[in-house]
């Protein structure tokens, strides 16, 4: 019951974290490539499109240092695909309120869009997402690993001390005599 | 978790959370420029509020006054930078509608027009209207091609190669649009 719980509380986590991440990087880019219609503008568009994504995969990639490396791709691959959601539903908006009539030019728009926000997005999301989730590890270990960590640390020193006190050496140090 | 994390964790929350406002008002200020646009472009949006020829007494000459009207019924304001129109009379007289074959060559014909700079174009706000008073003392030779239908009494007039500019909002984009043509006895 208990791990179940745990199980279903990892997936909710996997699933905001992956959400919000894919609603800062669609923020951000609509802002920035769609500078007329967002509430703040850039004075270099490009730096924002480039940075934005790789800085959100990066923290997401920290937040998920519990999960597999597996499952900081999966998230990428998420992540991006929500992104370009998020992104096509901006673009199809006003069609959806009603106010314009769908033509083929939207649809050509809507659909360059989409693919150069996916080619954009993917690679900087996976990046900041693996390399987040690698410094994520080493600096932020889970609590878990961090036990895991201070125990197996206070086994070695007792050990260590173990062999002090009988006057031997450690295998290591043996194997390096002639 | 542990503390850093912890502050991570909620920077992130407070970057998603002002991602969210962008989202949603960029999406609003969208909807709102495409609705502007649609609505502004849509029928009976740019038309004569009032037109008036009057004759000046004992002369040939003509005094012309058209007062146009744009509404803008969308949600963001419009700024009306350039307008354009053909002003055609036509001659009743002659039982050819007034766009077949050269007919308007023979026509009493002024143009007008007013072309502004965007910083100092007038803006309509959202549920507004503009209105463009337009005039000419019509003099020459050509004054006799006015003429009232014998019919109706009016002066039959052709408004035609309707062409506007316009911005919405602070977007930069330049709108162009070309209205319907006008027929219109006055």
């Amino acid at each position: 019951m208990v791990a179940l719980t745990e199980r279903v509380r990892d997936a909710g986590m996997f699933l905001a974290w992956s959400f919000l991440g894919a609603l800062i990087v669609a923020a951000f880019f609509i802002a920035a490539f769609f500078g007329d219609f967002g509430p703040i503008r850039f004075t270099d568009p490009g730096i924002a499109i480039l940075f934005m994504p790789l800085f959100t995969a990066f923290i997401l990639g920290m937040l998920l240092t519990r999960y597999e490396l597996i499952v900081a791709v999966i998230s990428a691959l998420f992540t991006t695909i929500l992104a370009v959601v998020l992104i096509v539903l901006f673009l199809v908006a006003p069609l959806m309120a009603g106010v314009v009539t769908e033509g083929a030019s939207l649809q050509q728009f809507v659909l360059q869009r989409v693919a150069l926000s996916a080619v954009l997005l993917f690679p900087l999301v996976l990046l900041g997402c693996v390399v987040g989730r690698a410094i994520g590890e080493k600096i932020l270990p889970p609590e878990e690993t961090r036990k895991r960590r201070e125990e197996l640390a206070v086994e070695t020193r007792a050990w260590h001390e173990q062999l002090a006190k009988t006057g031997a050496k450690p295998p290591a140090d043996e194997a390096r005599k002639p | 978790m542990n503390r850093v994390a912890l502050l991570i964790a909620l920077g992130y929350l407070g970057l998603g959370l002002v991602a969210g406002g962008i989202y949603v008002s960029s999406v609003a200020k969208f909807v709102g420029y495409s609705e502007t646009i649609f609505r502004f472009e849509g029928p009976g949006q740019v038309r004569v509020e009032s037109a008036n020829f009057t004759q000046d007494p004992g002369t040939e000459n003509w005094t012309i006054r058209i007062t146009w009207r744009f509404v803008n019924n969308g949600r963001l304001p419009i700024i009306l930078q350039s307008f354009l129109f053909e002003l055609y009379v036509d001659n009743r007289s002659d039982p050819t509608p007034w766009y077949v074959g050269g007919k308007q060559a023979l026509e009493f014909h002024r143009t007008g027009s007013f072309f502004l700079d965007r910083t100092i174009a007038p803006t309509i706000d959202p549920g507004g209207y503009y209105e463009w008073p337009w005039g000419v003392n019509a003099t020459g030779p050509d004054t006799s091609k006015i003429v009232r239908d014998p019919g109706t009494g009016k002066v039959w007039i052709v408004l035609t190669d309707l062409r506007i500019v316009f911005f919405v909002a602070d977007v930069e984009s330049r709108q162009e649009f070309f209205p319907s043509d006008l027929y219109l006895g006055v």
